[in-house]
């Protein structure tokens, strides 16, 4: 059994050609998550796969010399490192650049890890997408060129903190994995950004920086890009995505339609809903959820608190909007510093509520919930409601099935269950 | 890697281009030319004749002999474009059963898909001969202007050909790319494409390999055959004064004219003035032989056509604005199709745009070339070229009151589509129609007509209960397609197209068949030919052999000269035999009676 505590670190300068074994997708997967930050323990979380399962696929990656899992006398080391964020909470800077793949284009001596490194003596914090340049079995787009660390700077929720949905990261298709989640992340995104996030623009960009972003853009998501190849259920997402950026082009090009747009944003800005954005939230707040990731010792578990009451306050809030999905992206980072079955539960329970494209994400916070708190039938009978949803019925009387053996007596299961049974006949 | 071809399928030439180890090279046809006459005749014999084969006939074979088929593909029965047609094209345009168009040849109807398909045919079998295997994905140009009917009617023609059209991209965008390609250029460019039946003008911006149009406009009634109109009706003006006859009004005359003036066009773009010589090209009842003499200066040329120059300029000027760019803005205009040759034009867009315009691409080949650049871009994905273009009208909906709803705006970069969502207006409505329309008026029966969408088998409810999402999805093609769900259900809704005039796809599998069916007759027709031929020398041989042993008496020999003889007789009918096992039976008779013949002697 591997420490919970423990934080793998990937390695860079890997040959992904001559690997002594071939991961599997969700190894792959797994390692899209791993940026020297996130703990064992929260990679089970996020994983999808049962704890037993991921450690067993930690245990290949190091064994593919993807990661290394430092030995437990290194933790505080590692630990140094964990000062400056939490994963997944985001208070305008996102994530830590770690040295591992934050400077992979420095000279190798100072990419190699180096973990030990005093946390002051860091570049400062940017956000950083990780995985970027260690995905990419078979380059055929060099998609770094236009989604770069800054890039998601500012979206809704983090690139590296998003759950992503394993069965379409596992989806065959003649597109890279890496660029699997770059679709799969900005399709369930760019919706809620506004124009200048899409095309990954500052506000006060010249006509130009717009056009030359929107071309870089293009050049990944227009459809031709993925001519005679198969896409799959990617494909509607690529036209969407696509659409997107001639609409924000469209608009950001223009003088007249920008300056109304930017009318339009100042206005959403200075309302009060905007409460939740990273400049309204108090320094105290923000420094406590800040440094909560720290460790175990009792100050950082007071810290670890406060910063969970915070993230469930302002989920409480979005809810109260009738802002579901940015809600359920606040539970889940409360979550993820403090493993509390109900919360994930509560987003769960408002992602299913959010459309088709967040049933995935509610299916994998109920089962972190579930895993958490095995004794409830709750957490399984909504991951049931949601592959029955999405039209998988097997997985569906699956899960009913468990929420019977916690449950015998509950009426709603045996319903389900029942229901199922007769729409197969 | 799988090779995609080039075609410009224009409306007097065509052109076929292949991108070779990441050359464009335009291929040349069979006489040497790098393009091929978009003209396509059916002979007495019923045998289909295409490019300078139709060209050299269509004097003596006008009624039969279409050209500018381009101008007509896609339209409706009875819309200005085809009534304009009728008044001037010597062939014969007939109502096709869904109010689309048809020509008469030989007895036999053609839709225009079907001959715009062996004028693909042609191009395809051009590029066949050079490549040594047989293309079977294109990329092929129309005007930026056409509407989604043309487009559908091109890729039409594509399939009846056998030719798979996996693009239709538009030519001033193809010219650009032939422009831009490799050049890493940073520059807003504006392309004045002036063919032989069609007038675009774009306006892109390329930028790190990216093409992006930003606006697009033009008028698929002007074109080079304007300018022809311009000089046959000087000339018969002319002459009508002077012997009180129309030209016009005889076929071959006309045809005549038609030459004459094109010829006389071409020349007046690098000569002051040009000689028009037509001796007897009239035949008065008294017997008396009419010619035409006349001389026409560029001066008088430029004066016939001023207005149509003018035409030009202000659809260039009404783009810019579109596009918000002022005439500085441009940093380069390119110069397409064969009408910029003329220097009224050249001065016309150098004085508009207040710079000489670019000779850098080649006005008849760069539209090909592009096409096939497109190709290559789509299949080799270490190329750095994407095309961003644009819808050139505005999509909408048939509003209450006959209003005309724009759900996508011209000028929209493509692929784009939108949802719009529909409810029932009644209880218990089961079905919704859509009319949807292609234009910029108001009032939706102004605009083109697209079809009509009808959506059936909505389930029973309430007025207002149930919702209805409609997808309108513009392809990277340009051509429209629409989708439909029920809200609540998340259910596919069946859509049912009516009123359209595009073929429908039994009449395409039908063209397709036919088309086939030619070929191999085509095919067996040459084989029973070669067999002929070897009819025709063996009986002059056996014949011969018959005279040489005229003088023996031996019984043998003359038992082989009677049986030779039976057997010339049988071949000489065979000669005229379809049979081909009657054929080539007599041609292995004839053999034997030679051998024969050839060992008495």
């Amino acid at each position: 059994m591997l420490d919970d505590n423990l934080r793998p670190i990937p390695q860079t300068n890997v040959d992904y050609t001559s690997l002594p074994i071939n991961p599997t997708p969700e190894e792959y997967f797994l390692l899209s998550r791993i940026n020297g930050n996130v703990t064992v323990g929260e990679i089970c979380q996020i994983s999808g796969l049962s704890i037993e399962a991921t450690h067993k696929a930690l245990a290949r990656l190091q064994e593919a010399g993807l990661i290394k899992i430092p030995e437990p006398e290194k933790k505080t080391a590692a630990e140094s490192g964990m000062y400056d964020s939490v994963e997944g909470v985001d208070f305008g800077q996102e994530e830590v650049a770690t040295p591992a793949a934050g400077v992979e284009d420095a000279d190798p001596a100072s990419s190699a890890p180096s973990d030990s490194r005093p946390a002051e003596h860091r570049p400062p914090p940017k956000v950083e997408v990780m995985g970027t340049s260690m995905l990419n079995p078979a380059p055929e787009l060099d998609v770094d060129d236009g989604l770069g660390p800054a890039f998601f700077e500012g979206w809704p929720v983090a690139f590296s903190s998003y759950s992503f949905d394993p069965d379409a990261i596992s989806e065959s298709v003649s597109i890279s994995d890496e660029l699997k989640r770059y679709i799969l992340f900005i399709h369930a995104h760019i919706g809620k950004v506004d124009y200048y996030k899409v095309l990954g623009v500052p506000r006060d960009a010249g006509r130009k920086d717009v056009r030359a972003a929107y071309f870089t853009l293009s050049k990944i998501f227009h459809p031709d890009s993925f001519y005679g190849k198969e896409t799959g259920s990617y494909s509607e997402k690529i036209d969407d995505i696509f659409q997107s950026l001639n609409k924000a082009h469209q608009t950001l090009s223009n003088k007249n339609k920008r300056s109304d747009y930017d009318a339009t944003l100042a206005a959403a800005d200075s309302a009060p809903s905007a409460a939740s954005s990273p400049q309204s939230t108090s320094p105290a707040a923000a420094d406590a959820a800040q440094s909560a990731g720290g460790g175990s010792t009792p100050q950082s578990d007071k810290k670890k608190e406060m910063a969970f009451g915070v993230l469930v306050k302002r989920g409480e809030k979005h809810e109260a909007a009738g802002e579901y999905v940015e809600a359920a992206a606040e539970y889940k980072k409360a979550f993820a510093i403090k493993h509390d079955p109900l919360v994930a539960l509560r987003g769960a329970n408002l992602l299913m509520r959010s459309g088709e494209e967040h049933i995935g994400d509610a299916i994998l916070l109920a089962k972190a919930a579930a895993k958490e708190d095995p004794g409830n039938a709750k957490p399984l009978i909504l991951i049931g409601d949601a592959y029955e949803e999405k039209g998988d019925y097997e997985a569906a009387r699956d899960y009913y099935e468990r929420a019977r053996a916690v449950e015998p007596d509950n009426k709603v299961v045996g319903r389900r269950l029942k229901y199922l049974q007769t729409a197969a006949q | 890697m799988e090779r995609i071809i080039g075609i410009d399928l224009g409306t007097t030439n065509s052109c076929v281009s292949v991108v070779e180890a990441g050359a464009p090279k335009v291929i040349p046809n069979k006489g040497g030319y790098k393009t091929t006459p978009s003209i396509v005749a059916i002979s007495e014999s019923g045998r289909r004749l295409v490019g300078q084969m139709a060209k050299r006939q269509a004097i003596t074979n006008a009624r039969h002999t279409v050209y500018a088929a381009k101008r007509l593909i896609g339209r409706k029965w009875g819309s200005p474009a085809v009534l304009h047609c009728q008044e001037t094209c010597p062939y014969e345009i007939v109502p096709g059963p869904h109010e689309d168009v048809r020509i008469m040849l030989r007895g036999k109807e053609y839709s225009l898909p079907e001959i715009s398909s062996i004028i693909l045919q042609e191009m395809k079998l051009v590029a066949e001969e050079y490549l040594g295997e047989e293309p079977e994905k294109a990329v092929v140009t129309v005007p930026a202007y056409f509407n989604d009917n043309q487009r559908q009617a091109t890729k039409d023609a594509g399939r009846i050909a056998g030719l798979d059209i996996v693009r239709i991209i538009n030519e001033p965008t193809a010219a650009a790319l032939a422009y831009g390609f490799g050049k890493n250029l940073d520059a807003t460019i504006a392309v004045y494409d002036l063919g032989g039946g069609t007038f675009d003008i774009s306006v892109l911006e390329i930028s790190a390999g990216v093409f992006d149009v930003i606006s697009t406009a033009g008028d698929t009634f002007l074109g080079g055959e304007d300018f022809d109109a311009r000089i046959i009706e000087h000339l018969a003006y002319e002459f009508a004064r002077e012997h009180r006859v129309d030209l016009r009004k005889d076929e071959m005359s006309l045809q005549r004219l038609k030459d004459a003036a094109e010829k006389a066009k071409i020349e007046l773009s690098a000569m002051k003035e040009t000689e028009i010589s037509l001796p007897f090209i009239y035949t008065k009842e008294s017997g008396e032989a009419l010619h035409l003499q006349s001389t026409l200066t560029r001066e008088k040329f430029e004066e016939l056509v001023a207005d149509l120059v003018h035409r030009s300029v202000k659809i260039c000027q009404a783009t810019l604005q579109e596009a918000g760019l002022d005439e500085e803005d441009i940093d380069d205009v390119i110069l397409v199709g064969g009408m910029t040759r003329m220097p009224k034009i050249q001065a016309a867009v150098a004085e508009y745009f207040g710079k000489d315009p670019s000779k850098a691409v080649h006005p008849d080949e760069a539209v090909a070339i592009g096409a096939a650049i497109q190709g290559m871009a789509l299949v080799d994905t270490s190329q750095d070229v994407l095309l961003l273009d644009v819808t050139p009208h505005s999509l909408g909906i048939m509003v209450h009151g006959g209003g005309f709803e724009r759900l996508i705006e011209a000028n929209t970069t493509i692929p784009t589509s939108h949802s719009h969502n529909f409810t029932t207006v009644r209880d218990n409505q089961t079905s919704v129609k859509i009319v949807v329309f292609q234009g910029e008026n108001d009032m939706a029966v102004e605009n083109e007509l697209l079809g009509e969408f009808v959506l059936t088998g909505l389930r029973a409810a309430p007025a207002g209960a149930v919702e209805v999402q409609v997808k309108f999805n513009i392809s990277p093609d340009g051509i429209v397609s629409v989708a439909a769900k029920d809200l609540e259900t998340g259910k596919e809704q069946s859509i049912t197209v009516t009123a359209t005039s595009g073929l429908t796809e039994d009449e395409i599998q039908d063209m397709i068949q036919e088309n086939q069916d030619y070929l191999v007759a085509l095919k067996e027709d040459e084989e029973i030919e070669r067999e002929r031929a070897k009819i025709t020398k063996l009986v002059r041989e056996v014949e011969k052999l018959v005279d040489s042993l005229d003088g023996r008496n031996e019984g043998d020999v003359r038992d082989a000269c009677d049986s030779a003889q039976i057997v010339v007789h049988e071949a000489r009918n065979a000669l005229s035999s379809r049979d081909f096992g009657q054929v080539t039976a007599s041609v292995s008779a004839l053999d034997r009676a030679k051998d024969l013949l050839q060992s008495l002697a």
